[in-house]
């Protein structure tokens, strides 16, 4: 019926292209409305992902994230529009906030792999009697560091994870008092050798590997002692 | 929550108990530590020594900042110390027991080079950073503002920068961009140096920092795979 009246409309004239036919499976791809679902999906999914399994401040970080998303797809809309194939952002948002905090396959990276190799070549000679031979000048000679030391106090994870890369740039810096890391003793039984937690994994980690002396402490609050 | 402030704010006090040692450095963990400080556990004896915060306006920019804190722990100053606290109203924290018990007879450390803070890269003027210790109150600064000199003198930066997020939140890439120093445009070429540090203290630190892989790392690339064929063509 359509070839016919088109035939008899026109002659010579070029049949327009029929709107009905069945859309390929690049024009699938392109279109606005799977773009907009698959960007929607991902951010209720991971949202929810979030609220199940994470603190309230993760939470905050994944939905900073999805609203960074949304503005940026609108913005890419904008530029689609205006027929400019320069997209608004040349690499895609991959941010380095934390993630939701427990029951997730996590990768611990503390520095690149230059500092790794210095550590390992650190860890050969030990603390223990590293200063009393090590020492260059000769003031230094004369001094015991094993009665100084630097302290951290930690409470939380957050706070945990910034002490031990502190420790960690003391130890690469090759600075020479001891370390201290006061916590609280409900997190880590003070000889542990097998930690399960990952609080006590940490722990446990910047013991032997970045010598620092564990003290655990029980914590001061000040709500008890009103009551 | 008000009893975890507390309790966060109080254990950093215990450092006085450590009377194993001789003497103790406090450092506050949000921050990065760019040389080494082992020669301040060689300065006199004294039973407490602190930078000033001087950062602050007017005169509590003359409290110390328990952010570095250097002590010879005793019993006698932390039976004070524990006394102090028991005694503490609600508003006060460590800072303020510190200044309230030492603020007369602490040292002072100088604030340059042991703590920069951050946002000073940001802050319209150096003045403050500038002083001496010994200058305060003093009108004459006597020194330009220059960020590669402060930031090469500099052993030790708190992460401090209100309203960016401490470096392990996440700030979003337009976000930092609005908050970053601006270039001094004074003179061409413009000088980006401050900016240029700046950025590199956040970025060393993130970098340093776990980075987690769990799903919602996985889902935000993910979704930006799938639809940048779709933005490639449009």
């Amino acid at each position: 019926m359509i070839v016919l009246g088109s035939k008899l409309a026109g002659a010579g004239a070029e049949p327009p292209p029929s709107p009905r036919r069945a859309p390929n499976l690049p024009e699938v791809l392109a279109s606005k409305l799977l773009r907009n679902t698959v960007a929607l999906l991902s951010a209720i999914a991971f949202a929810c992902y979030a609220f199940r399994h994470a603190s309230v401040a993760d939470f905050y970080a994944a939905a900073t994230a999805a609203a960074a998303l949304a503005y940026d797809h609108a913005l890419i809309e904008v530029g689609a529009g205006a027929m400019t194939k320069v997209s608004t952002r040349a690499t895609p948002v991959m941010p380095s906030f934390e993630g939701p905090s427990s029951p997730l396959p996590t990768t611990m990276i503390f520095a690149s792999a230059k500092t790794d190799e210095v550590r390992e070549e650190d860890t050969v000679d030990d603390s223990e009697d590293r200063w009393g031979d090590g020492s260059k000048d000769e003031e230094d000679a004369k001094v015991d560091w094993s009665r100084f030391a630097y302290t951290q106090y930690v409470t939380g994870i957050d706070y945990l994870c910034n002490s031990i890369m502190l420790f960690e740039s003391l130890h690469r810096l090759e600075s020479k008092p001891d370390r201290v890391l006061l916590y609280p003793s409900d997190m880590m039984d003070s000889e542990e050798m097998e930690p399960k937690t990952r609080d006590a994994r940490l722990l446990v980690q910047a013991r032997d590997k970045y010598a620092v002396k564990l003290l655990p402490v029980s914590v001061q609050h000040r709500d008890a002692a009103d009551s | 929550m008000a009893a975890e402030t507390w309790s966060e704010s109080y254990t950093k006090l215990l450092i006085f108990n450590l009377t194993h040692y001789d003497r103790v450095l406090h450092l506050d963990s949000d921050s990065t530590v760019l040389e080494p400080m082992d020669e301040l556990f060689l300065l006199p004896p004294s039973p407490v020594a602190m930078p000033k915060a001087y950062w602050f306006d007017d005169d509590r920019r003359k409290l110390f900042t328990t952010g570095v804190m250097l002590v010879q722990p005793s019993e006698h100053e932390f039976s004070r110390i524990m006394s102090a606290v028991e005694a503490a109203r609600k508003e006060e924290y460590d800072m303020e027991i510190v200044n309230n018990l030492f603020g007369d007879s602490a040292d002072v450390l100088p604030h340059r080079p042991y703590p920069l803070v951050s946002g000073e890269f940001r802050a319209n003027s150096h003045e403050k950073y500038l002083r001496r210790p010994d200058s305060y109150g003093g009108d004459d600064v006597g020194e330009e503002w220059d960020a590669t000199d402060v930031f090469n003198e500099a052993k030790f930066v708190h992460f401090s920068d209100w309203p960016v997020a401490k470096p392990w939140r996440y700030n979003s890439p337009r976000f930092k961009g609005l908050q970053e120093p601006k270039c001094e445009k004074m003179f061409q070429p413009a000088d980006c140096s401050g900016q240029r540090i700046w950025n590199w203290l956040y970025e060393d630190f993130a970098s340093r920092r776990k980075v987690r892989v769990g799903l919602v790392q996985v889902l935000i690339p993910l979704s930006y795979v799938l639809t940048s064929p779709v933005r490639l063509r449009s």
